[in-house]
């Protein structure tokens, strides 16, 4: 192996670079630095404001609770404007410059796939909240929710069992992988125990106009309507569908966007008695989540919806990572301490959180409707 | 045979919609030779307004309607004012005013985006009722019906300010020549003012009627209807008010057809090949245009 073989190898650059940068030795002052290249304007920023409130939050606990005894962290929060370029600047800098410990973010698939190569050729780990399954891109890559594929399974399982779909026509989000992931997960689940695919229509992020389509899916002989994109699109084409004529038998299924107040809010009376699948539901019983709803509505005025929960989730996974990561804190440590994280409680799921070897967590997921106008399980 | 007359009248409403979109923008072109490309955001305040005068004004429809005109015709003539005209007035090249208006649209997207936090409104549910007509086996909801009125009326005050009055006159002789205009005593920067504020106030009823039928106002909703406007008036023909008539209802009609008949996937890619094809065969568009000269540079 030449010496510059040995230093791309990207354990050993990080090595290197730990070494350089003096990152975090027992000594430097006990102060860790993660950065989060967050979507705080621009088109990802309905998720990216909640994400970085949740982790503001979780932040705020952690230092009232004083879990870390003498260990500083200092959260650097960045605005990637949405776009994958500034995202991938954004990650060099933390990972270069700033010699972050571990990054969170950024916010959406499209920024992730764009600038999480940079984090695996430094060898720095980040646990992002894109929902797309980003940990191909490699083994600093970790996954704050579980894959579009794995939550989608909870709702394929209960509608095979309860309601029996025949024929699916699926509309999903083409510009955007995670979405395409998770009908792709459902359809698959489908296809395999037999339910034809009637149709597959696909829009784009930026669409509002859905009345041609509208009126071929109130055209189509489908039992099942799977909508797979953003929160507002979805209860877009609800209305839309609807108004075309779509039949009140036809039932519709939707990805965990649609656990949200958005989807409530533009849809009104139009998305009753939707199903979908959730990480996260507002109305969990478990007493975190009743202290977490109760914190952040006290400081944002408005109730935490899923990209909140995700961003609280995110940070008390990298707090366990330190935890675990001992007294060494370098980047290699807490990589491991990313894959110790068993049993973490958490306010998603089933509120038990494990990472598996696949750098992704399971957590179980609820399955909900709407009913009455309000999110509820089904 | 019905959902193809169906698709037809979708294609017929949402074509409506878009030489709406386009007249406002072929309009400045036609006038001052230069593309306003912060004419999507002036039709996302209008959508603004008219939801702002909706829900915390509490207002009905058509004082919303009236409103995000006005508004917007105010913010457009605001962008005149502070893109467009230092520029005139310098004689800077046509490409410095491209320039500056994406500027201002990027200032007014941040503005809406701060104000908006992000969020996606709609017009409250009942703000129109939602009436459902038979007519011959096709379903034609009120709106629809609503939304072609409208841009037939608005075509038409455009068309008679254009046509039968001074101003129009007055307008049409800047379009063909400034300085024959100014000569004769016709104040260049009043006009341009003027074709600001119509254009703006088109923009604004296009806001609301797009607002009202998609469900959906949000501070990016000018983006796409920008790309889109921007091949109905090279369809049509750059400056030229037919065109952009035309232009809208092609577009409309060819993008439903391509997502009823063939796949959503294909239509984006079938419409920017058709103008890219009108672009080799006629360069002008497929009307002439109000001012027939095209011009890269101000001579």
């Amino acid at each position: 192996m030449t010496i510059r073989a040995l230093f791309s190898s990207p354990r050993l650059a990080a090595a290197g670079l730990v070494l350089a940068g003096g990152l975090a030795t027992p000594a430097a002052a006990q102060e860790v630095v993660i950065g989060v290249p967050a979507a705080l304007t621009g088109q990802f920023a309905f998720a990216g404001v909640p994400n970085r409130n949740g982790m503001q939050i979780a932040l705020e606990q952690v230092q009232a609770s004083g879990e870390l005894g003498p260990l500083k962290l200092k959260v650097l929060f960045e605005d990637t404007g949405s776009d994958k370029n500034q995202a991938t600047t954004l990650i060099t800098r933390f990972s270069e410059y700033d010699k972050a410990a571990l990054i969170l973010g950024p916010t959406s698939s499209v920024e992730a796939f764009a600038a999480l190569p940079v984090a695996q050729k430094n060898g720095t780990p980040v646990i992002s909240g894109a929902s797309a399954d980003v940990t191909p891109v490699g083994d600093w890559i970790f996954k704050a929710t579980a894959t579009p594929v794995t939550i989608m399974q909870a709702l394929a399982q209960r509608a095979l069992a309860d309601l029996k779909p025949k024929k699916v026509a699926y509309v999903f989000n083409r510009d955007n992988d995670a979405y395409i992931a998770q009908k792709n997960g459902l359809r698959d689940a489908f296809v395999a125990a037999g339910v034809a695919t009637v149709a597959e229509e696909t829009i784009v992020g930026s669409d509002s106009d859905f009345t041609a389509l509208a009126t071929k899916l109130a055209s189509l002989d489908i039992d099942t309507l799977v909508i797979s994109t953003t929160a507002e699109l979805s209860a877009n084409i609800i209305i839309q569908a609807k108004q075309a004529g779509l039949s009140d038998k036809v039932r519709i299924l939707g990805t965990p966007s649609m656990a949200s107040a958005q989807f409530l809010k533009v849809g009104g009376a139009a998305v009753e008695g939707t199903i979908f699948v959730a990480d996260y539901f507002l109305g969990g019983e478990n007493a975190l989540n009743k202290a977490f709803v109760e914190a952040y509505t006290k400081k944002y005025n408005t109730p935490p919806d899923v990209f909140a929960a995700i961003g609280y989730t995110q940070f008390y996974e990298a707090v366990t990572a330190l935890k675990a990561a001992g007294a060494t804190l370098d980047r290699e440590a807490i990589r491991k301490g990313i894959f110790s994280i068993k049993d973490m409680p958490t306010i998603l799921g089933d509120g038990k959180l494990t990472i598996t070897e696949k750098r992704t967590p399971v957590y179980g997921g609820y399955v909900l409707t709407v009913k009455g106008g309000k999110l509820a399980l089904l | 045979m019905t959902l193809v007359f169906q698709q037809i009248l979708n294609g017929f409403v949402v074509g409506g919609t878009y030489a709406l979109f386009a007249l406002g923008f072929t309009l400045i072109f036609g006038v001052l030779h230069v593309l306003n490309l912060a004419h999507g955001a002036v039709f996302m305040w209008g959508a603004f307004v008219g939801l702002f005068t909706v829900t915390s004004l509490g207002l009905p429809l058509y004082v919303a309607f009236i409103a995000a005109m006005l508004a917007a015709g105010l913010i457009s003539v605001l962008v005149d004012l502070v893109a467009f005209r230092p520029l005139r007035a310098r004689g800077s090249p046509e490409f410095a005013a491209i320039i500056s208006s994406i500027g201002v649209a990027q200032i007014l997207m941040s503005l809406a985006q701060i104000a908006s936090q992000t969020q996606v409104y709609r017009f409250p549910f009942g703000t129109f009722p939602i009436v459902f007509y038979n007519v011959l086996g096709l379903r034609i909801s009120l709106q629809q019906i609503v939304i072609v009125a409208s841009v037939v009326v608005l075509v038409a005050l455009l068309l008679g300010i254009l046509f039968a009055t001074s101003f129009g006159r007055q307008i049409r002789a800047v379009a063909i020549s400034e300085r024959t205009a100014a000569l004769l005593g016709i104040s260049v920067s009043n006009i341009h003012g003027l074709t600001f504020f119509i254009s703006g106030a088109l923009a604004g009823a296009a806001g609301v009627i797009i607002g009202i039928a998609f469900n959906s106002v949000h501070f990016l909703m000018g983006e796409p209807y920008l790309l889109r406007g921007f091949v109905v008036i090279i369809l049509g023909g750059l400056g030229s008010i037919t065109g952009a008539l035309a232009g809208g209802l092609i577009f409309g009609m060819v993008q439903t057809l391509s997502i009823a008949f063939l796949s959503s996937a294909l239509s984006d890619a079938i419409l920017f090949g058709m103008m890219f094809l009108i672009l080799l065969v006629r360069p002008s568009g497929l009307f002439g245009a109000l001012h027939r000269q095209v011009r890269v540079v101000r001579q």
